[in-house]
């Protein structure tokens, strides 16, 4: 290993440490004076205070991993590590501190949750870290076998989160239909790699690209096979269709603050390593081939559509929540159907969208494990009525973020949608936009009947919110970002287009 | 119009947002009297610095004793940037957004005075200023925004705000369902708004209003095609053009109540009275008047978008107004007339006489706030009473509110020299005398025309059944305690009272004023004592002067030919509509003084019943879009769902045999719905069909 990798893995190396520490203490045992604060309560400061490092080192990083302009310091785009493996580059750094942030936000989340319910255990936050660390990797990911591991140590990880709730019947359905349909689409993954290297002799994303472009190869049925199975593999963790069924019994029945790490960190890392596998099915100049731009479509089109008209039949706030995560896959699916006909600009908003929705939907699963009981129990709408004003500061937060998912000004969902429909119109998808934007329009109704819900009912009896200072700051801060965002968004933007320099000429 | 800098154009916003900070945050925990001082004083230091703000425009914008208009601008921060297309976040004040926060800010204050009377008895008080103030922030955004993106930002806070307050007393689920019919018919505008801002962006590269102007003032041709490549490829500016301000008029037609988007607004009125007179009569409402005079520059191009958008106006003044006929209950009466009121607005806005609807939007805030208040001041001294049919009689028991809601029916019929009377004619006129339109202006004009004579009748018939009388009708209970409102309330009332009769002399029309101006020995000089015409000019000077424009000022020569015998027309037209509002009176005298004619009782079963019925039914249009949008959308929804549980649940059982079933063993017995095989099998199919679809 190079002093380049040890560099570029730095934040890996640290949230797999972390996560480790995590496991040593819950065996090692609870040190004396630290019992005040709470059984597992020492854990989540040491791993708050890991991720916090991993994201120190990723940002301390920024500047080496510079985008195209300076190239007279980088070799190429981007540090390459592990012989062209995997890449040190800015869109990668930006990923790999979503999923801190993610982490380090469902820690927050997790601390009372698990509390309320007695399963307070130490590896639950190594299980987080170990994801974590996945999610990065994955950003970083070039090659399709990096790729696989990456996800791999990313999925391993939440399957287990997501049945953590031993007690409960739905948490683990939730982690066993996980299982099983990942270790699928995993399978599919691996199949789409082997097939890569039968037609290119090599497995790195840029050679599948350059063969799926070579129409006269030989090889070029081969390699189109292999990229379809590849991006299947890839988007059944996106979360798009016809890979979605699973989301919604997953996301309902795992743990709330595990589903609000599934929504935010796997999403995004997915998303990523769909960006860095459009983007060389590009040519030089122009669009991609009208087939890819077709298939695109037709899944981004389906995906928001059937998220948004599913979400408005469901009576659970929990699942229409995962319903409206995959409309929202949807709606960044329209920015991959801008780069593929030809506007690399849309990565920029891309970026943007998925640390805008890691935010929202943090923060809404947050407020869904806050009222969530046993059994699935407190998820209904009317379960909610009157939590706003029983829990006013819990109403409000929820209210920043419903206002961001519904994309409502000026918050982050606002600029996240305007942004990215601004660059989609560019590239010409005027049909595409109106879609999207009246499937926006769908979803604001029953966005709202959350608040309806929330602000405008009587209490309900049973309702009990299980809270505590680590949730009040998650929650805040989730809620703050997604304010912050939308109103100072150009730093961020500037940093997402720096992050897009990669991808401004192949 | 010059530009300068100006620093202290946040100010007039920052307070009502520290009254909102304060009063929401705090409010709980402070007294009613410190709540309502915190409230009251933002708006007082609102207003008066945006009084100050207005005069230091016309300080600037005035050149050896000329008027030439100037924009003030501040600009805060670079919002966002996505490649060359950037948003700043830019406050401005030219002379539209002057009339707008005077408006805005002074209006607002007397409402918020009248309202710490109105919410005396009401525990949620300190929730409701948080609110009010917050609307004003939104509403003051949102006329202040240089970019149309800051101005869809207080579009949204405004919309919100409304909501809020339409669901106030959340108690009640019929209200909680009001604000949200309210915000999602809303959303349906702002999807227009939407997509009206993406042409605009594709069209020009930018939202700011000042480079709009600019660029549009570049304009040389219309039939130019656009580059190939792009998203409007092949099309003519012109048509582009057309296309963004239709969207963008979808956007007004959702806030501004407009057939077809008209709908929310009577519900609306579930909230508390002093909210409808601010948020639904008087400001939030008027904003896509507003919005198409920020960019007129771009409607004057566009003479299809304009004649839309007259036509709308003119249909949903008259259309409004029959419903007023037939409703009973007093907020009823008055939303319709809202609604109405606005569709002369926009009718103005459509044939190219920006002036005379930003005008009226003045003087409607000023009548309409007036009738609302003192409906408002009715309910409360009846104890919660909306019907008119148990009022009666209570010029005895309310005389300062039956005085000043006389003042503003008067001005709301278009008696001469009243405030209404001085705006309606004007868009009157210019319906009938704009070139804009081609030969619809008398179709336009006759839409206003009729909507007159009902506007005066139904405001009549409604002041008959509330004030005059002997009270016969009123309740018992409720009679042993009708009550004068407190001078809190009163107050107000009468100084928009007094607004809705003189308001109107900000701008008398040349018609009347100019034989007073040779009277007083103004000789020679062109007229200029239409003072909000003058004020309001430089605004429109790039649309009116553009030369691919057609609008009402572009050709004086024509409009003189329309116009025929020039003034012998105006007048006969000002008569004709003098006429018509006293024709309402006295049928409305007829059939409602002094109390409702008993001969009414047979209208149901008489020759007019349709009218009658379809008024009373507001004429089945909200069962018209139950039918045909809300029911198919939800049997969709429905059968996706039913289609996913089928496939999923019920489907594949018969396919997968059951001994598969039971050998999954025990896990899947607790999997209670959709089954993993199933949703392997789908995982499948989805690889199979993109392979099958890209290898081909």
């Amino acid at each position: 290993m190079t002093s380049v990798e040890l560099y570029g893995l730095a934040p890996i190396i640290t949230l797999a440490i972390v996560g480790s520490l995590a496991l040593l203490l819950e065996v090692v045992g609870i040190p004396i004076g630290a019992r005040r604060l709470g059984p597992r309560t020492h854990i989540a400061f040491v791993t708050v205070l890991g991720i916090a490092v991993a994201m120190a080192f990723a940002v301390a990083s920024w500047r080496d991993a510079c985008d195209v302009k300076d190239a007279a310091i980088c070799v190429g785009k981007g540090l390459t590590m592990f012989g062209g493996q995997m890449m040190l580059d800015r869109f990668g750094i930006m990923i790999t501190v979503m999923a801190c942030v993610s982490a380090l936000i469902a820690t927050a989340l997790t601390v009372h949750y698990m509390r309320a319910r007695d399963m307070e255990r130490g590896e639950i936050l190594g299980l987080i870290c170990f994801s974590a660390a996945g999610m990065s990797g994955l950003g970083m990911s070039t090659d399709l076998l990096t790729l696989f591991v990456n996800l791999e140590v990313l999925s391993v990880g939440v399957y287990a989160l997501a049945g953590l709730d031993r007690d409960s019947g739905r948490s683990a359905e939730a982690a066993l239909k996980y299982f099983i349909n990942g270790a699928f689409a995993a399978a599919i993954l691996l199949m789409g790699t082997a097939l890569c290297y039968g037609a290119t002799k090599s497995t790195s994303m840029a050679a599948l690209g350059r063969m799926v472009l070579a129409t006269g190869d030989p090889n070029h049925a081969l390699a189109m096979v292999a990229l379809g199975l590849v991006i299947s593999g890839i988007a059944f963790k996106a979360a798009t269709i016809p890979f979605h069924a699973w989301v919604p019994d997953v996301y309902d029945g795992a743990p709330a603050p595990v589903t609000a790490f599934m929504a935010a960190g796997v999403k995004a890392a997915a998303f990523a390593a769909l960006v860095r596998q459009v983007v060389p099915l590009l040519p030089a100049t122009g669009p991609a081939d009208a087939t890819f731009i077709q298939v695109a479509t037709v899944v981004c089109v389906g995906t928001m559509t059937l998220g948004n008209l599913a979400a408005l039949g469901q009576r659970r706030i929990k699942r229409m929540l995962a319903y409206s995560s995959i409309a929202h896959a949807g709606y960044v699916m329209v920015g991959i159907v801008t780069i593929l006909a030809g506007r690399r600009e849309a990565v920029a908003p891309i970026a943007y969208y998925l640390l805008a929705y890691a935010f929202m939907s943090l923060g809404s699963f947050g407020v869904v494990g806050f009222l969530e009981r046993r059994e699935g129990r407190g998820n209904t709408f009317e379960e909610w009525s009157g939590a706003a004003r029983r829990y006013p500061a819990a109403g409000v937060a929820m209210a920043i973020f419903i206002f961001g998912l519904a994309g409502i000004p000026p918050t982050a969902g606002f600029i996240g949608k305007f942004t990215l429909f601004t660059e989609a119109v560019r590239a010409g998808l005027v049909p595409l936009v109106i879609i999207a934007v009246l499937n926006s329009l769908i979803s604001v109704y029953y966005y709202l009947r959350v608040l309806v819900f929330m602000y405008m009912k009587e209490p309900d009896r049973d309702l009990e919110g299980a809270g505590g200072p680590w949730l009040t700051v998650g929650l805040a801060t989730a809620a703050a970002a997604v304010l912050a965002l939308g109103m100072i968004p150009s730093r961020y933007l500037d940093w997402a287009q720096s992050a897009m320099g990669l991808f401004a000429g192949r | 119009m010059p530009v300068f800098q100006l620093d202290s154009l946040h100010l007039i916003l920052l307070f009502p947002f520290l009254g909102f900070l304060v009063n929401g945050i705090f409010g709980k925990f402070l007294g009613r009297r410190f709540v309502n001082f915190v409230a009251v004083s933002a708006m007082v230091l609102s207003a008066w610095q945006s009084t100050l703000t207005v005069f230091q425009l016309w300080r600037v914008g005035s050149r050896d004793g000329h008027w030439v208009g100037a924009r003030l601008v501040q600009n805060l921060y670079n919002w966002f940037t996505a490649g060359s297309f950037s948003v700043d976040v830019t406050l401005m004040v030219d002379p539209l957004t002057a009339v707008m926060i005077m408006v805005v800010t002074w209006v607002g204050l007397l409402i918020h005075i009248y309202s710490t009377g109105y919410m005396e008895h009401d525990d949620g008080f300190w929730r409701y200023f948080a609110y009010l103030n917050l609307f004003i922030f939104s509403m003051l955004i949102l006329v202040m925004g240089k970019s149309l993106v800051l101005m869809f930002v207080g579009w949204e806070g405004v919309g919100l705000c409304s909501y809020l307050l339409i669901g106030f007393w959340f108690e009640d689920a019929a209200k909680a369902a009001a604000g949200l019919k309210a915000f999602v018919v809303n959303r349906v505008g702002d999807f227009g708004f939407i997509l009206g801002m993406f042409t605009l962006v594709v069209l020009f590269g930018t939202l700011d209003s000042v480079e709009l102007e600019q660029k549009v003032a570049a304009l040389k041709s219309l039939d130019t095609l656009l580059p190939m490549g792009g998203p409007l490829a092949g099309m003519a500016v012109g048509t582009a053009i057309t296309m963004a301000v239709l969207l963008m008029f979808v956007g007004a037609t959702g806030k501004s109540a407009q057939i077809p988007l008209y709908i929310w607004l009577p519900d609306a009125m579930a909230g508390p009275t002093p909210v409808s007179a601010l948020i639904h009569a008087a400001t939030m409402v008027t904003a896509g008047v507003y919005m198409l005079s920020r960019v007129n520059f771009l409607v004057v191009l566009s003479p299809t978008a304009m004649l839309v958008i007259a036509l709308v106006g003119g249909c949903t003044a008259l259309f409004a107004a029959t419903i007023g006929f037939a409703q009973t209950d007093i907020k009823k009466v008055l939303a319709y007339s809202t609604v109405s009121q606005l569709g002369y607005m926009f009718l103005g806005a459509g044939v190219g006489a920006f002036v005379a609807s930003i005008f009226h939007l003045v003087t409607h805030a000023f009548f309409k706030a007036c009738l609302f208040l003192g409906s408002g001041s009715v309910i409360h001294g009846m104890g919660g009473e909306q019907d008119i049919r148990k009022m009666g009689g209570l010029r005895k028991y309310m005389p300062r509110t039956r005085d000043t809601f006389l003042m503003a029916t008067l001005a709301i019929m278009g008696f001469p020299l009243t405030a209404g009377f001085m705006s309606k004619d004007e868009i009157l006129w210019w319906a009938y005398a704009s070139p804009a339109v081609g030969s619809w202006n008398v179709v336009l004009w006759l839409m206003g025309f009729i909507g007159a004579g009902c506007t005066s009748f139904y405001m009549w018939r409604c002041y008959f059944m509330t004030f005059s009388g002997d009270g016969r009708r009123i309740d018992h209970h409720a009679k042993e305690h009708v009550h004068e409102s407190p001078s809190a309330m009163t107050a107000p009332l009468w100084i928009l009272g007094v607004l809705s009769l003189v308001g109107g002399f900000f701008g008398v029309p040349a018609l009347l004023g100019e034989p007073v101006a040779k009277m007083l020995g103004q000789h020679g000089n062109a007229y200029h004592g239409n003072f909000i015409l003058n004020w309001l000019e430089p605004v429109y000077a790039v649309g009116s002067t553009h030369p691919l424009a057609r609008s009402m000022f572009a050709g004086p020569g024509e409009l003189a030919a329309r116009a025929g015998a020039g003034h012998t027309m105006e007048w006969v037209l000002m008569i004709a509509s003098v006429l018509v509002g006293l024709g309402g009176w006295w049928l409305a005298s007829r059939m409602y003084f002094p109390e409702p004619s008993p001969a009414l009782a047979n209208i149901p079963k008489g020759g007019l019943a349709f009218i009658y019925r379809g008024a009373l039914n507001k004429w089945w249009i909200d069962e018209l879009y139950n039918a045909v949008i809300i029911q198919p959308v939800k049997w969709v929804s429905d059968r996706v769902l039913r289609a996913i549980d089928a496939f999923v649940v019920d489907g594949l059982l018969t396919v997968v045999p059951p001994a598969v079933v039971k050998l999954t063993g025990s896990v899947v017995a607790r999997v209670q719905n959709g089954d993993m095989q199933r949703y392997v099998a789908l995982i499948v199919l989805g690889v199979c069909l993109a392979l099958m679809y890209v290898v081909r």
